[in-house]
């Protein structure tokens, strides 16, 4: 059991649209299949650490017309950029992205 | 948050049962786990307890995909219940308790 | 209770929940897509076999293992996985070390996602609508709630679980642990270490 697991990492063909270092906005629309785009990070902007390549995009309208893979990218927010002056000093959130979920800032 | 009480991952059998059904299912290959994560997402956002959000998840996904319809899964559950007022305590509830059962 | 059961030896009430998982295990049984030997081997294993010792078997060779610490590092499912720590939810591990500078914590705010190979299942407080919310806004209040009280200028970084890259965070090595061996040391690692919501125990 435990030597299974699958691993959802899948080549695609497009080159990345940003790199490590790139300023990076999430979008700020709120279509349903965006789900894993958490709401308090809608609209904010961080910077790009690391580009993992693609993964299979969550879709669950997708069923019976393949997978959707969309490159991923780790990026890291500024705890004052996402919750204003009043947020806990010193505070960094990082999320892993697909690219259709941001746009360069 | 932290009493040690609250660190079981299952609170009762249920619970342990529906986690290896949908962890056997996309095992299966029935769905990616992705699909589940949003599936979950999306039940857990509209504010249900955990383990409810994960059972109403796993049933949306399988409607989704024609495997057990809701009405479906509601007679069954009906006939469960039915099976359970039918079995003396401490005997395993069995399907075929059910009184009128159908099912063959 | 509306009704009074005459019948006292038959009276099991099945929770409605229980009743519906039933159901869809009895569906997906006849239609022959589960196997319920399959699921109950599942539950047995994550119940039972996984759990947090494994990510302490791995910290703590990181902590005594300058080579593995280094692969663990640059690729942490691989370094893992040659522990043996392999499967679900372990597919794609990312180690995110302790630093005086920074400390490191790990939620889902989205659902519950954990990583299963090297902590096992979620506690209930991980999976809470109350640490998912918070942990990502308030993080030095709730670590306080948790008895974990960090210095002033210690950041506080905050992994966000929202998509297949699972976390691990690697505590800093308490001192007085000079001459211990990885057992020892593994002893040392809670699982609330390695989520960020806590630190190793200390040598008694």
């Amino acid at each position: 059991m435990l030597a299974r697991g699958t691993p959802t990492d899948r080549p695609v063909a497009t080159r990345p649209r940003f790199a490590p270092g790139d300023r990076v906005r999430a979008i700020n629309a709120t279509p349903h299949h965006h789900t894993r785009l958490p709401r308090y990070l809608r609209g904010h902007t961080g910077t790009v650490e690391a580009e993992h390549g693609g993964f299979v995009l969550p879709d669950t309208n997708a069923h019976g017309q393949g997978e959707h893979p969309g490159r991923l990218y780790t990026v890291v927010f500024d705890g004052a950029e996402v919750w204003g002056a009043g947020a806990e000093p010193g505070l960094i959130i990082s999320a892993d992205l697909w690219e259709g979920y941001l746009d360069h800032a | 948050m932290t009493t040690p009480e609250t660190d079981a991952p299952f609170d009762a059998p249920w619970q342990a049962q529906l986690f290896g059904l949908t962890v056997a299912l996309s095992d299966a290959g029935l769905f990616p786990w992705t699909d589940w994560t949003q599936a979950l997402g999306a039940e857990l956002k509209a504010g249900h307890p955990y383990w409810q959000a994960w059972l109403a998840a796993l049933e949306t996904l399988l409607a989704a995909r024609g495997i057990a319809l809701p009405d479906e899964v509601a007679a069954l559950a009906h006939q469960w219940q039915e099976a359970a007022h039918g079995t003396p305590h401490g005997t395993p509830i069995r399907l075929e308790n059910a009184p009128l059962s159908s099912c063959g | 209770m509306p009704h009074d059961h005459h019948d006292h030896e038959h009276d099991n009430h099945l929770d409605p929940m229980d009743a519906r998982v039933r159901a869809l295990e009895t569906i997906l049984t006849r239609k022959g897509l589960i196997d319920p030997a399959a699921v109950d081997a599942i539950i047995d294993t994550y119940a039972h076999k996984v759990g947090p010792q494994n990510g302490a078997a791995v910290v703590a060779r990181a902590w005594t293992d300058p080579d593995f610490a280094d692969w663990l590092r640059r690729d942490a499912t691989a370094a893992i996985a040659a522990m043996g720590f392999t499967g679900r939810q372990g597919e794609h591990m990312q180690a995110v070390f302790n630093t005086p500078d920074q400390h490191n914590v790990i939620v889902c705010t989205l659902c519950s996602c954990y990583p299963w190979t090297v902590l096992g299942l979620p506690p209930v407080w991980y999976k809470s609508p109350a640490y998912r919310s918070r942990v990502v806004l308030e993080p030095r209040a709730v670590l306080a709630e948790f008895g974990l009280e960090l210095p002033t200028d210690t950041k506080v970084r905050v992994w966000d679980s929202t998509a297949e890259l699972r976390y691990l965070v690697v505590p800093m090595r308490p001192e007085g642990t000079e001459g211990m061996g990885p057992e020892a040391l593994a002893a040392l690692v809670t699982r609330e270490s390695m989520v960020g919501t806590g630190l190793p125990r200390v040598p008694a």
